[in-house]
């Protein structure tokens, strides 16, 4: 996106223009030394430097090219280095202080931290507050997997980044399936629904080609599962968003069986179509991730013995994954249990 | 196991926005050392763009 953005973009040809912008292709030539020096995690990661190579701002993420010239504007507006922008804030809060710190820490996954300090940059500066607003949902929802957000506290942001002038239908969508997510995450599915409602009430006309239509396809699906509680029907829109020929390809096969599996749902002919995608797969690899997912659903099922056995077989495939041990502890303990 | 399609909304970000190498400008530094010493000379910032071509 970014490189489609960057050759056509005023913004960011503007923003280029008064650094020096250097390309670091992470798995090629001096890439992924460079790469391990600044610890980066993901891609694409952006660093901007000093003459001694300190980092002055870094960032995760190509968000627009707004928010990318913004970013490169923080760093040649205050050259500081991020160590010394730190110690500054400590001294002397501000916004600006504290969004280079944001994305900073974010940019080591550290979401909790970015969550704090977008905070109070909206406190220090409420000129900046919607974007700060669209900062801190972002990187709750990333959070939340660890525990670190209650739905509560997400849905705080949520509404508030929904009061947002500005915020376009395709954002609603987006917001609606991020809190959905949640929902079913922290059990508390009732309290996603009228988001994933007026979502799809929003999204009434939308064209099926559009960047949105796919996440509209996503929350029929959920409303199909938690509002209708329509199995059969959820299925089938689940199945219809997969593309033509999936049943021959082991990849969609084992997707759509994961899906069935983490919700429970449809549970035999998931096995089934999970073990085709084991036939069918060209390498041990690949086949190994099938078997845990084959593994998964037998257990959903209630089939300890079977999802041991699918689990050695992953082990011999794949002896070097721990995660696979560890899968095996797991279904032998459930199997104890089962005995009781 | 979670297939790598489905592995959340921040890895859809990250490798969504992955291929950025079309931004490449030919006359640049050829390596990073390069690119610093023209940051120093220039008294610029040296912006890094890490990607990959997953």
């Amino acid at each position: 996106m970014f490189a489609r953005e960057a050759s056509s973009s005023d913004i960011i040809k503007g923003a280029l223009a008064n650094v020096v912008f250097f390309k670091v292709d992470c798995e090629k030539g001096e890439g992924p030394a460079i790469a391990e020096k600044y610890s980066v995690r993901g891609y694409p990661t952006y660093y901007a430097v000093n003459a001694a190579g300190e980092p002055v701002e870094r960032w995760i993420g190509y968000d627009g090219p707004e928010a990318f010239a913004r970013a490169v504007a923080a760093a040649t507006r205050d050259t500081r280095t991020l160590v010394a922008k730190k110690e500054a804030f400590a001294k002397q809060p501000t916004a600006d202080l504290a969004l280079s710190l944001a994305n900073d820490v974010a940019t080591g996954y550290d979401w909790a931290g970015a969550v704090k300090y977008f905070k109070q940059a909206r406190e220090l500066d409420p000129a900046r507050a919607d974007e700060c607003t669209r900062n801190i949902f972002t990187y709750m929802f990333y959070g939340a997997d660890d525990g670190g957000f209650t739905f509560d506290e997400m849905k705080v942001e949520a509404d508030r980044l929904l009061a947002i002038n500005g915020t376009t239908r395709e954002d609603r969508i987006d917001l609606a399936s991020m809190i959905v997510q949640l929902a079913r995450k922290q059990d508390r599915v009732p309290d996603g629904v009228p988001y994933l409602e007026r979502a799809l009430a929003e999204a009434e006309g939308l064209p099926e080609d559009s960047p949105a239509a796919r996440t509209v396809r996503g929350l029929r699906v959920d409303h199909a599962l938690l509002v209708e509680k329509d199995i059969p029907k959820a299925v089938g829109l689940r199945k219809a968003m997969l593309p033509e020929n999936w049943e021959q390809d082991p990849k969609r096969l084992n997707q759509f069986a994961w899906w069935c599996c983490e919700n429970g749902i449809n549970l035999e002919e998931a096995e089934a179509l999970v073990m085709r995608a084991v036939e069918l797969s060209d390498n041990d690899a690949d086949r190994s991730n099938y078997l845990d997912t084959a593994a998964e659903v037998c257990l959903k099922r209630g089939n300890c013995e079977e999802a041991i056995a699918r689990i050695k077989q992953a082990i011999e495939l794949a002896p070097d994954r721990d995660y696979f041990k560890e899968q095996l502890a797991k279904f032998e303990a459930a199997l104890a249990q089962k005995k009781g | 196991m979670r297939s790598p399609v489905l592995a959340g909304v921040l890895t859809a970000l990250v490798l969504g926005a992955a291929a950025a190498s079309a931004l490449a400008d030919e006359s640049g530094p050829a390596t990073f050392t390069d690119a610093l010493a023209l940051a120093q000379q220039q008294n610029k910032v040296l912006v890094i763009d890490f990607y990959t071509d997953w």
